[in-house]
């Protein structure tokens, strides 16, 4: 499979599993498939925050518009000038949160990696 | 993230990343002050988006199993959003109607009696601990567990009615996950805690206290080192000798009580030398501010004034308008009960209402039924003894453990006399410097073990106003005035209520707690309460003010001091109007509630034209006091007449008193009473005090302060750029409907409405008709209508949330379901939770 469709099935199980599960649940599950699709590299990082950022925006932003009351509600709450601004905040967040727990289980694999190398060359 | 660069060791990044994770994800679980754990609230499986409509829905799903039921219960919520419950038993009946409520308001319930018991610290934390400290004080949880023993001992049946009605708020609560808790629970980071009859009976004295306690006393004590009693009894009279009182002596029907044993003569108000310090601080100046807008409408017109034959009844309570609204509207259907009106949150039955052959409606009587002693104690010994009837008795002391959110447990020691808790201390200054600290005691009504549960249950399955009147004989509180109507009818009248005799005849003042001549005697028996029964007038009607004429007989003093009796004047003026000559028709009966004229205008008005006219300089300041000579006197939104008058009145006031009762030390006198005064022709009547003007400066104070306030509106306009020069009183007063935590953004504000605390519609910036309802029958069947502002739903993300509140401003009316016989109707049924009985 290509890289990019890999990376937009990590994306669709990120917005799936957030959709349906709390929150920290969904983070666990999106880290533990990420070593099955995703690879550590100079770029990837920056990419995957960017594009999750913008499908969580999304996601999000329709989640609050189908749930306007208590978005407008809770939008006022916070003091912020609209339910968007909310959405994109909890999407930056989110996103933040999902793609540091990719980059973690990317770097334990990394060290794995590393660590087997190393001890087969001392062998 | 660069794995190649490689200049940095690649631990370093790995520790980086992680710890960066670690940070974010544990800021997200963790609450930071006021702001809730953000992951879980943000989260949509669990946060605040699961309080949604379709959420509110689905925590009501069509069939549950459910414990504790004998049979099934139906609960159908129509397209109003009002359930209607449907049981085979009573106790079934009050399963289902606690249900209902925790279904729609949960979290209302849970707020309201964690303030009435003096437990908000375990939700908010150290802020709220003076307030749980003072509502321990008042003694309303030791008052509840005395009531609930009462009720366990005395009334089995209305015991197990609680019961039932806890289970069935408990039995939601059960169904519910952590996703499902309603939003202020996410936002505390709280769960909510089982419902007991305990926390019903607790409301109950919430209500009470809400309705009868004030602490008018100690501004009536400090006025007394300006003024003597008789100048007292001038500037705040117990009973007004204008205004229409709610019976006149044509229609009152009670007998008169032989009153009052003189006693030893001794019995006398307190004079105490040097200022109690009441109200300094802002928590405690917000509870012991009276609000003389407390207050109510109500009326009834017999069949024979009507144009289709029967009875109409129409009430309007006024309270603090709040989101969730503090009633809740259901139906309530068992063998030998079909009853319809609003309920409170957290108690069983129904407050307000009607069923097929009564109708009921009440405002606040206003009695004063609470007086404060000063005491002595005497605090070397472990219970402290305090000095009574020359001797010195033992106190008990009651130990109050309050729960802190986040800080340790901590102990409150209230003690507790044969007159009441000690339930206030006020610093009073010394003529040497400093000051000391006096306790005081309560003896407030409320304390009083009573049975309303009991009453309620009755007025819900009576058939005629002689039932309910059998009913109410053993109402005690709080205090209300009943119109009632049946089927046949009957109409009838009753100040309900335990109102005690003192033998002093001093009501209002702080009495001396050594004295026992100082007590209460006894109580008013229902014989002697003011009432009448189906008056030739053909109508009845209240709206706070005095009950008769003359001092009622026993009655010390009440709220109608305070409270403007031109309310009361014209819903009498206009029901006379309404019914003398022709039979009257349900629509003008419907509109009064929304009558505006403001009669203080009509009185006050030509006379403050005819002092300012003379001394105003600018023209267009002029142009507009002749343009108010033409004003309709109606308190619309619209209006900016209404604007401009509202506010030079209250100026005016204001300047008047202004040094005479400065700040929250002392009682202003009521507005009725000013404009009295400054009506009076005759120079005697107007007070002679050196920090009253003279009555020849009146007109330079009026007229200042009408260019004064054009002043204020104009910069209003300004402020606002407003294209109208004076703002409509809708725009300037406007009403705010805040949430009941206030919380931002879950309220409303800036609602433009009409009226004030002086007119039938007697809305004002905060408070206002909190449930207006018109009952009658149309041949032989039941026909009402009713309206809140706000809706049946506690949950901000319902369309139920606030539902009505448009209704609610126009000043319309929803026809209510009342269903007859049978289920609701599918047409009209937006859901139907059917709850069945587990084995």
């Amino acid at each position: 499979m290509r890289h990019t469709m890999r990376e937009f099935l990590w994306i669709a199980f990120c917005l799936l599993t957030f959709s349906l599960l709390p929150w920290w649940q969904a983070v666990i599950l999106s880290a533990a498939i990420t070593p099955f699709l995703l690879r550590l590299t100079e770029i990837g990082f920056k990419r995957r925050l960017l594009l999750l950022f913008l499908s969580l925006s999304i996601l999000m932003l329709g989640f609050h518009a189908s749930h306007k009351p208590v978005s407008i509600a809770v939008s006022k709450l916070l003091k912020l000038p609209h339910y968007s601004v909310l959405s994109v905040l909890s999407a930056g967040v989110f996103a933040l949160v999902f793609a540091l727990a990719a980059e973690t289980v990317l770097w334990v694999k990394y060290s794995f990696r590393k660590t087997r190398e190393k001890l087969s060359t001392k062998n | 993230m660069s794995v190649s660069a490689g200049k940095r060791p690649y631990l370093m990044r790995i520790l980086g990343t992680w710890g960066v994770f670690l940070l974010l994800a544990v800021l997200l679980s963790v609450r930071l002050g006021t702001i809730p754990p953000l992951g879980a609230f943000l989260s949509p499986s669990t946060g605040y988006l699961n309080n949604s409509p379709s959420a509110t829905k689905k925590s009501s799903p069509a069939l549950m199993s459910v414990k504790g039921l004998k049979k099934d219960v139906t609960i159908s919520t129509d397209i109003r959003g009002v359930p209607h419950v449907s049981a085979e038993n009573d106790l079934d009946l009050a399963f289902g109607q606690g249900f209902a409520t925790a279904r729609d308001r949960l979290w209302q319930m849970e707020l309201q009696t964690a303030a009435t018991s003096g437990r908000v610290s375990e939700l908010l934390g150290e802020r709220a601990f003076e307030f749980d400290s003072k509502q321990r004080r008042l003694g309303f949880l030791a008052a509840a567990e005395v009531e609930l023993d009462f009720l366990k001992n005395n009334d089995k049946e209305q015991f197990e009615i609680l019961e039932a009605y806890s289970s069935g708020v408990n039995s939601y609560i059960s169904s519910l996950s952590p996703a499902d808790f309603p939003i202020e629970y996410k936002l505390l980071g709280t769960s909510p805690e089982p419902w007991t009859p305990l926390k019903c009976v607790l409301f109950h004295k919430q209500m009470i206290w809400i309705l009868t306690g004030n602490f008018d006393d100690f501004k009536f004590t400090n006025a007394l080192q300006k003024f003597t009693v008789g100048e007292m009894e001038n500037l705040f009279p117990e009973f007004y000798s204008q205004g229409l009182p709610i019976l006149d002596a044509s229609v009152a029907n009670m007998s008169l009580i032989s009153l009052i044993e003189a006693g030893d003569g001794s019995a006398a108000p307190m004079r105490l030398d040097g200022l109690l310090r009441i109200g300094e601080s802002a928590q405690a100046s917000k509870q012991e501010q009276r609000k003389p807008s407390n207050g109510s409408n109500n009326w009834v017109v017999d069949g024979v004034r009507t144009t289709h034959g029967y009875p109409v009844l129409a009430n309007d309570p006024h309270l603090d308008l709040k989101l969730p609204s503090i009633w809740y509207e259901v139906q309530l259907t068992a063998p030998g009960v079909n009853v319809y009106g609003v309920s409170l949150p957290g108690l069983p039955h129904i407050i307000i209402g009607f069923n097929d052959s009564v109708s009921w409606g009440i405002t606040n009587s206003g009695v004063d039924v609470i007086d404060w002693y000063a005491m002595k104690f005497d605090k070397t010994k472990p219970n402290p003894n305090y000095f009574y009837a020359q001797q010195w008795k033992p106190s008990t002391v009651r130990k109050e453990v309050i729960r802190i959110k986040g800080k340790p447990a901590r102990t409150i020691e209230v003690t507790q006399t044969h007159l009441g808790p000690v339930a206030q201390e006020f610093a009073l200054d010394q003529k040497s410097g400093g000051s000391v600290t006096v306790p005081f005691a309560m003896k407030w009504s409320g304390h009083m073990p009573s049975n309303e549960f009991r009453v309620f249950h009755s007025l819900n399955r009576a058939r005629s106003v002689q039932e309910m009147k059998n009913a109410l004989k053993t109402y005690q509180a709080p205090g209300q005035n009943f119109v009632m109507a049946d089927k046949t009818g009957s109409i009838g009248f009753v100040q309900a209520g335990r109102y005690p005799i003192r033998t002093s005849g001093f009501g209002r003042y702080v009495l001396d707690g050594t004295n026992p001549a100082n007590e209460w005697q006894d109580d008013i028996g229902f014989g002697h309460l003011p009432q009448s029964w189906s008056p030739d007038r053909g109508y009845l009607f209240s709206a706070n003010q005095q009950p008769t004429r003359d001092p009622t007989p026993g009655f010390a003093s009440g709220d109608w001091v305070f409270t403007s009796y031109l309310r009361g004047t014209r819903i009498g003026q206009r029901l006379a109007e309404l019914t003398t000559t022709n039979p009257t028709t349900i629509s003008a009966l419907m509109d009064l509630q929304n009558d505006v004229v403001d009669l203080r205008a009509k009185a006050l008005l030509p006379l403050f034209s005819q002092w300012t006219s003379g001394l105003l300089k600018n023209k267009e300041d002029k142009d507009i006091l002749e343009s108010l000579g033409k004003w309709n006197m109606q308190l619309d939104a619209t209006s900016e007449h209404a604007t401009i008058w509202n506010t030079w009145w209250e100026n005016v006031y204001n300047s008047v008193w202004e040094k005479s009762f400065p700040k929250q030390h002392f009682p202003k006198p009521s507005e009725d009473r000013t404009m009295e005064l400054l009506l009076s022709d005759k120079l005697a009547d107007w007070p002679v005090l050196p920090s009253v003007p003279a009555k020849s400066e009146l007109p330079a104070i009026v007229a200042a302060n009408f260019e004064r306030t054009l002043q204020t509106l104009r910069s209003f306009s300004k402020r606002n750029r407003s294209q109208n020069q004076l703002p409509a009183w809708g725009k300037y007063r406007g009403t705010k409907i805040p949430h009941l935590a206030n919380l931002p953004g879950f309220g409303f504000e800036h609602l433009e409405t009409g009226g004030d605390g002086l007119t039938v519609n007697a809305t004002t910036d905060h408070h206002g008709p909190s449930w207006r309802m018109v009952v009658t029958w149309v041949d032989a069947q039941p026909k009402a209508w009713g309206v809140y502002p706000g809706g049946p739903s506690g949950h901000v993300g319902s369309p139920y949330y606030s539902n009505m509140i448009d209704t609610w401003l126009k000043g319309k009316l929803d026809e209510l379901l009342f269903v007859q016989q049978g289920q609701l109707k599918d047409s009209l049924t937006m859901s139907r939770t059917k709850l069945e009985a587990a084995p």
